[in-house]
């Protein structure tokens, strides 16, 4: 009987209806940030040499450091990009993500602006030079890291309901 | 806020792309070596091969080496390059020139 009356009730049901919003557009965002990263990483695996050589045009990493981190990096992002679409771990993917995203914001800044030209590898080998391209990228990245931080935030929702329900 | 079980699975999902990409380059056979060249001043900078499965690559940069090679008869020279650039400069004991006469044969 109390569950008919509180189905009657207007507040509850938008309550609801914003929980399922915000159910929605956090499956949104998973896709959106989990999918780039599924897809990035697949190239890079099949052809570490390649990734290698792209890493080494960036002119930033240590000489000793390039290959093992054209071998860890795709990997981080296929690991990362799966957690948060299947949910477990999801928040630590997401702050790999988003940890991993700042990384890439800094490095095209610095390559922009010092005036280095390189390729970013991000989906493809070989194909994104030039000034406006890198540009993009840095949209691009803002983009991914701004719905990755609000991803974030809605994580926190239900992290805090479980505590207050404990307390 | 970042709680201490956000931060042990980061830690987690970290080993676990560590273990999995070194064992996965190790087995294949697009694997590169843990270490390249990537100093220009010795030559081709290059990731290198995975010692598992990479063919043997002889880097020579000694023109003197490459003259006492070309003489024992022991290798063949293939110069790949184009025919304009082939024709400002090459080597005269030139074993196959792949830019004139490979697409023949």
């Amino acid at each position: 009987m109390s569950n008919l009356f509180r189905f009657n009730n207007r507040a509850y049901l938008s309550s609801m209806d914003s929980g399922r919003r915000t159910g929605m557009i956090e499956w949104g965002l998973r896709l959106f940030l989990g999918s780039p990263f599924i897809v990035a990483s697949w190239h890079k695996i099949v052809s570490p040499d390649q990734f290698a050589t792209i890493l080494y045009g960036y002119a930033l990493f240590p000489p000793q450091l390039i290959n093992v981190i054209a071998i860890v990096m795709p990997f981080l992002e296929l690991v990362c990009g799966i957690t948060l679409i299947t949910g477990l771990l999801k928040r630590s993917g997401l702050l790999l993500i988003n940890a991993t995203l700042v990384g890439f914001i800094f490095l095209i800044s610095f390559n922009l602006i010092r005036g280095h030209e390189f390729d970013c590898g991000c989906f493809s080998l070989g194909n994104t030079k030039g000034l406006w391209s890198s540009v993009w990228l840095l949209v691009r990245d803002f983009v991914m890291l701004g719905a990755g931080v609000y991803l974030f935030m809605l994580f926190e929702g239900p992290r805090k309901k479980r505590e207050d329900s404990r307390s | 806020m970042i709680c201490k079980q956000d931060i042990l699975g980061c830690v987690f999902l970290l080993s676990i792309c560590v273990v999995f990409s070194l064992g996965i380059n190790a087995l294949s056979p697009n694997g590169i070596a843990l270490r390249g060249q990537w100093n220009p001043d010795k030559g081709v900078v290059m990731a290198g091969a995975n010692k598992a499965h990479g063919v043997d690559v002889m880097q020579i940069i000694n023109p003197l080496k490459v003259k006492q090679l070309l003489e024992s008869g022991r290798v063949i020279v293939l110069d790949v390059r184009w025919p304009e650039i082939y024709d400002q400069g090459h080597m005269q004991e030139m074993g196959f020139d792949v830019a004139t006469q490979g697409a023949d044969q």
